[in-house]
C-alpha cells in the first residue's frame, strides 16, 4: 500500500515543533548558552551604523533565511530522491535538528559572545592563533568562489529569464524605500512592511509581463555579450550593496525577500496538509548507491552531505550567522528564533516544496497535463515520464513542476493553478540565489578584513589602506568576477572558469560546516564549562559529521574525480587536497585545544 | 555625525533623477512589451541601469549612515 502524504507532513511539522521548544529552546539556550536579554550584545557595545546595527528580529531572521538560503536547499534533495523519499526526508530531519541548526545558533551566538567576531576568529579562542588565521584563508577563498558562482548564475538567470531582471530593478529601489520607512519615518515596522510587500507584488505582477534586455556591446574591437554585462553591472551592484550600511538595503530586502519564500514555503504546507490523504506515488526507497555522481554508484553514505547542503547543514551558514547577522542581533534570546528557526525553516523548504511535491508527483497519470500546459517540455520527456518516472526531469524541473503539480491538484485545478505555481516556484529559486550574492561579498570584506586585523597594531595607516572596506569589498568583487567572468573548455564545452574548481565545492562547504560546528562545540566545552550528557549532545553530532564529510570526500576523490574532464581532474583535485590537509591541520588543533579544556580553568570570554 | 551639506544635496539631486529615470524606463516598458533591446542600447535601458544605481547610492548620501533612531536607542541602552 502507498504512503499516504500525510506522513511526511505530520512527521517533519512534529519533530520540528519539538526540536525547537525542547532541544533549540529548553536546552541550546537554557541550558547550554545561557541566553540574557540582558547582556549588551555586539549591535550595541561596537554600534557603527554601516555593519554593527541592533535589528528588530522578524527582520534579522528575514536577512538570516534569506542570505543562507541558495539553492541548496531545493537542488540537493530534488537530485537525493534518486535514493526514494525515506533517506533524504530523514537526512533532513535527522541533519537539521541535531547538526545544522545546532551550528548555526552556536556559531552566531559563539559570535556575539566574541564581539561580533566570524567562528574562524572565535577558533582562535579554543584552537589557537594558528588556527584562526588558517580558517580565515580557508573561508576567504570558499567565500570567492561562491561569489564566483552566484554572480554567473545570478547574469545567466538575468539572461534567461528576462523577467527576473526587471524584477530586480525594482526590487532593490523597493528595499531602500522600505528602510527608509522603517527607519527614517515615524511609521511602525508593521505598517511599513505592508506598504513594502504590497509594492512588491505589484512589482512581480509588472515585472512578469515587462522583460529588461540587455544588447551586446562592441566596445574597440571588443565584444561584450548579454551575459558578461549583466555580471559587470551585478558586480558593481554587489560591490554598493556590500558597502552601504545593513539597514539601508540588505536588511529591507532580504525582509521582503522572506515574505516571498515564506509564502512559498507557506503555500508548500498548505497544498501538503490538503493532500494529505493522497498515496505518495514515488518509492520510500530505491537503493543505498544509485548513480548519482558522474554515473557512479553514489552510497548514501558518506556521500549524503556532499548531496544535500543547506536543507539539512552547510557551512556557509556558520560564515553568516557570525558574519552579518551577529552583529545585528539585539537581544540574545532572539538568535533562537533567528539562528535555530532560520535553519528549521530551510528544512522546510527541502520537506515540503521539494521532498514532498517530488514523491507525490513521482509517476501520476495526470502529471503529462501539466507538462503540456506550462509548454517548453520536449515530447521525448512527457513520454519518458510516461513510461518511467519524475526522474526524467532535470533536477530544477523536478522541483518547479513536483511543487506546480503538489499546488495545482490541492487547490483543484492541474492546468490553472498548476502552470502558476510552476512559475512561482521558478521565481522563489531565483529569489534564493540573488539575495545570497551580495551577502557573500560582504562576508568577504569581513574575512578581509579579521585576516589583517593583527596589521592594525604594527601599522594603522597600512592596515586602513589594505583593510578598509572599500579596498575589502572591492577585492572580494574583482577576485570573484575575474574568476567567473572568462570562458574554459570543459569536457568539450565553454563554461564559465570557476567551474574547474567548482565540482570540489560541495565537499569544501560542508567541511567548513564540520569545523565549524567542531568550533563551536569546543567553544560550549572549553569556554561554557559544559560537560555531561549535553555536551556529548553536541560533540557527537560534531565528530558524526566531520567523520562522514571527510570520508565522503575520500571518496568523492577516488571514485567521482577520474570521471571528470581533465581540467576539472586537475582544478577540483587540487582543491579537494588543500581542503583536506587544512581539514587535518585544523583537526589537529580542536584536539589540542580539547586535550587543554579539559585540564585548564575556564578561557575569559571576550566582549 | 550630521552629514555634511553638500553630500546630503548631491545625495538628494542623485535619488530624483534616479527615481525620475526609472519612472521613465517604467512607463515605457508596457508600451513596447519590454523594456530595453536585444539588438542596441535604447534609452530606457540606460535610464534603467543608470536610475538603478542612482536610487541605490543617492538615498545613503542624503541620509548618512546612522539613523537617529537607531542611534537613540543605542545610547539609551548603553546608559550614555
Amino acid at each position: 500500500m502507498a504512503t499516504p502524504a500525510g506522513i511526511i507532513v505530520i512527521s517533519v511539522l512534529v519533530v520540528y515543533f519539538l526540536a525547537y521548544i525542547y532541544y533549540g529552546k529548553k536546552i541550546l539556550q537554557e541550558k547550554v548558552v545561557k541566553a540574557d536579554p540582558n547582556r549588551p550584545t555586539p549591535a550595541y557595545t561596537k554600534y557603527d551604523g554601516v555593519d554593527y546595527v541592533p535589528t528588530n528580529k522578524y527582520v534579522l531572521y528575514g536577512h538570516h533565511f534569506a542570505s543562507i538560503a541558495g539553492a541548496g536547499p531545493i537542488v540537493g534533495p530534488a537530485i537525493a530522491m534518486a535514493y526514494g523519499w525515506f533517506l533524504p526526508i530523514l537526512w533532513v530531519l535527522f541533519g537539521n535538528v541535531f547538526i545544522g541548526a545546532v551550528h548555526d545558533y552556536l556559531s552566531l551566538m559563539a559570535s556575539v559572545r566574541h564581539g561580533g567576531l566570524s567562528i574562524m576568529s572565535v577558533s582562535e579562542n579554543v584552537m589557537g592563533r594558528k588556527a584562526r588565521y588558517i580558517f580565515l584563508l580557508y573561508v576567504y577563498a570558499a567565500l570567492i568562489l561562491v561569489i564566483a558562482a552566484f554572480i554567473s548564475v545570478a547574469a545567466h538567470l538575468f539572461k534567461g529569464i528576462p523577467n527576473v531582471a526587471t524584477l530586480a530593478m525594482i526590487y532593490m529601489p523597493i528595499a531602500v524605500g522600505l528602510g527608509m520607512l522603517m527607519y527614517r519615518t515615524g511609521l511602525s515596522p508593521r505598517t511599513s512592511s505592508i506598504i513594502g510587500v504590497v509594492a512588491l507584488f505589484i512589482a512581480i505582477a509588472y515585472a512578469m509581463k515587462v522583460p529588461f534586455y540587455l544588447p551586446t556591446v562592441k566596445i574597440g574591437g571588443y565584444t561584450i555579450d548579454q551575459y558578461h554585462l549583466w555580471m559587470i553591472l551585478l558586480a558593481i551592484y554587489s560591490f554598493l550593496a556590500s558597502v552601504l550600511p545593513v539597514w539601508y538595503l540588505l536588511q529591507p530586502r532580504d525582509y521582503l525577500n522572506a515574505y516571498v519564500l515564506w509564502s512559498f514555503v507557506i503555500l508548500g504546507v498548505l497544498g501538503g496538509l490538503i493532500v494529505l490523504g493522497k498515496p505518495l506515488t514515488g518509492p520510500a526507497y530505491t537503493s543505498f548507491a544509485p548513480k548519482i555522481f558522474s554515473g557512479v554508484p553514489t552510497p548514501f553514505w558518506p556521500a549524503i552531505p556532499l548531496i544535500i547542503a543547506c536543507g539539512a547543514l552547510s557551512g556557509f551558514h556558520s560564515v553568516v550567522a557570525s558574519g552579518t547577522s551577529s552583529k545585528q542581533l539585539a537581544n540574545e534570546l532572539d538568535a533562537l528564533f533567528v539562528g535555530y528557526g532560520g535553519m528549521l525553516t530551510e528544512g522546510a523548504v527541502s520537506s515540503f516544496a521539494v521532498i514532498l511535491p517530488i514523491a507525490l508527483a513521482w509517476h501520476q497519470p495526470d502529471f503529462p497535463k501539466l507538462l503540456k500546459a506550462v509548454g517548453g517540455v520536449k515530447p521525448e520527456t512527457i513520454t519518458g515520464y510516461v513510461n518511467g518516472n519524475i526522474l526524467v526531469l532535470d533536477k530544477v524541473r523536478r522541483f518547479t513542476f513536483g511543487y506546480g503539480y503538489m499546488l495545482g491538484k490541492a487547490f483543484g485545478s492541474l492546468t490553472g493553478v498548476g502552470p502558476a505555481m510552476v512559475k512561482f516556484a521558478g521565481m522563489a529559486l531565483a529569489s534564493f540565489i540573488l539575495t545570497t550574492l551580495d551577502t557573500a561579498v560582504r562576508l568577504g570584506r569581513f574575512a578581509w578584513q579579521e585576516m589583517f586585523d593583527w596589521l592594525e597594531e604594527k601599522s594603522r595607516i597600512t592596515y586602513t589602506i589594505i583593510a578598509n572596506r572599500y579596498v575589502a569589498s572591492a577585492l572580494a568583487v574583482i577576485i570573484g568576477t575575474a574568476i567567473a567572468y572568462p570562458y574554459v573548455m570543459i569536457g568539450g564545452k565553454a563554461k564559465p572558469a570557476y567551474n574547474v574548481v567548482w565540482p570540489a565545492f560541495a565537499g569544501t562547504n560542508q567541511l567548513l560546516a564540520a569545523l565549524a560546528l567542531l568550533t563551536a562545540a569546543l567553544w560550549v566545552y572549553a569556554v561554557l564549562r559544559i560537560r555531561g550528557g549535553i555536551n556529548w549532545l553536541i560533540q557527537v553530532p560534531a565528530w558524526f559529521l566531520w567523520i562522514t564529510v571527510t570520508t565522503g570526500l575520500a571518496w568523492w576523490s577516488v571514485k567521482v574525480l577520474p570521471k571528470l574532464p581533465a581540467v576539472q581532474k586537475y582544478g577540483a583535485g587540487s582543491l579537494v587536497l588543500i581542503s583536506l590537509a587544512i581539514d587535518f591541520l585544523l583537526i589537529y588543533l580542536f584536539v589540542e585545544g580539547l586535550r587543554r579544556a579539559a585540564v585548564t580553568r575556564p578561557a575569559v570570554e571576550r566582549r | 555625525m550630521p552629514q555634511n551639506p553638500a553630500v546630503r544635496a548631491l545625495g538628494l539631486a542623485i535619488t530624483l533623477i534616479g527615481v525620475l529615470l526609472m519612472l521613465y524606463s517604467f512607463a515605457v516598458g508596457p508600451f513596447r512589451g519590454h523594456i530595453g533591446s536585444k539588438e542596441a542600447w535604447t534609452s530606457d535601458a540606460i535610464s534603467m541601469i543608470v536610475g538603478w544605481y542612482f536610487i541605490i547610492v543617492g538615498p545613503a548620501l542624503y541620509f548618512g549612515e546612522a539613523p537617529a533612531k537607531i542611534r537613540k536607542e543605542v545610547a539609551r541602552k548603553q546608559g550614555k
